[in-house]
């Protein structure tokens, strides 16, 4: 995932040259907006959240040791943006009791989603997919919708990869039990 | 898996609204006055800095040339007041000026030496 060209463009935004910065926007923009919108469903939060995240990483951009993509890190910063939108806003999420999600087995969930041509069952699923809490929607959308592997989720979210398995496997369950509700 | 297969496929469906069309060009606009912001601090900041230093350095010379040189030295080191009163007060001042040139000489030297390794290392590290 690393791109040695992306460490020779912020090399030389620092020395000066601004307009490069035009590079990232056009590359990052709109994956870092749906992950926001994700998390922040309104069109004009979501926009000025994804402002801020490009505004703060360039503010930034000198502390970029390199230790991570460039990707991961433009990532961290808009998860934390968006967890602090959150925050503010103090949105509550349902709360499902443990023992239930210990009762979903996965032969049921799969039998359950046999049918995924079905309407029904879709719609069910969406509905399910917006009661997930901010961090169970970040990594669905990172793991299902930007196709990022676990490692990189897990060094974004500062967190290991063991946990971020643990966390995607409950989380399907989560969905599951939501839908059967 | 299918609940794999069915989560992809709703997340699809639920794509919510895209960015507006003028979002680069807008974002740009500010990108520049933050640079613009940014360089103006970094100047300010070190015009601050280099008068700070300045000052500092005139106001040491003013006081050594006012108070300390004009007796005290001759009190403290007897052996050398022949030495330095043949040194006139101008030539005092320059030595002071020179050395704060090899100073502001040496800020500038390793300030850039800092900012290249700095920026060798940030290429290194991901190369």
């Amino acid at each position: 995932m690393e791109n040695p060209d992306e460490i020779i463009y912020i090399k030389r935004i620092l020395n000066g040259e601004t307009n490069l910065y035009s590079l990232f926007l056009e590359r990052y923009s709109r994956t870092i907006h749906s992950l926001i919108v994700r998390i922040i469903p309104s069109k004009e939060e979501a926009e000025e959240l994804t402002q801020d995240t490009f505004l703060k990483a360039f503010r930034k951009l000198d502390t970029f040791k390199g230790d991570c993509s460039f990707s991961t890190w433009l990532f961290r910063i808009a998860y934390n943006t968006a967890i602090s939108a959150t925050r503010k806003k103090k949105i509550i999420f349902p709360l499902i009791d443990d023992t239930m999600l210990e009762n979903a087995s996965e032969e049921l969930m799969d039998t359950v989603f046999d049918e995924d041509d079905n309407e029904h069952r879709l719609q069910q699923l969406e509905e399910a997919i917006t009661k997930l809490n901010v961090e169970e929607k970040t990594l669905i959308t990172l793991y299902y919708t930007d196709g990022k592997p676990v490692a990189e989720i897990a060094e974004m979210l500062q967190q290991t990869s063991d946990n971020i398995k643990i966390k995607l496997f409950r989380i399907r369950k989560k969905i599951y039990v939501l839908m059967t509700k | 898996m299918n609940q794999d297969k069915a989560i992809i496929k709703a997340l699809k469906s639920m794509e919510g609204p895209t960015l507006s069309d003028d979002f680069s060009s807008g974002m740009m606009n500010r990108i520049y006055l933050v640079a613009a912001k940014k360089k103006r601090r970094m100047y300010i900041g070190t015009l601050c800095l280099i008068s700070t230093v300045s000052l500092g350095m005139i106001s040491m010379a003013v006081y050594l040339l006012r108070d300390y040189l004009s007796d005290k030295l001759t009190f403290h080191l007897p052996s050398l007041a022949s030495l330095v009163e043949s040194v006139s007060r101008y030539g005092f001042g320059f030595y002071i000026a020179f050395l704060t040139f090899i100073l502001i000489a040496l800020d500038y030297y390793f300030r850039s030496a800092w900012q290249k390794h700095k920026n060798e290392n940030l290429g290194h590290s991901n190369l």
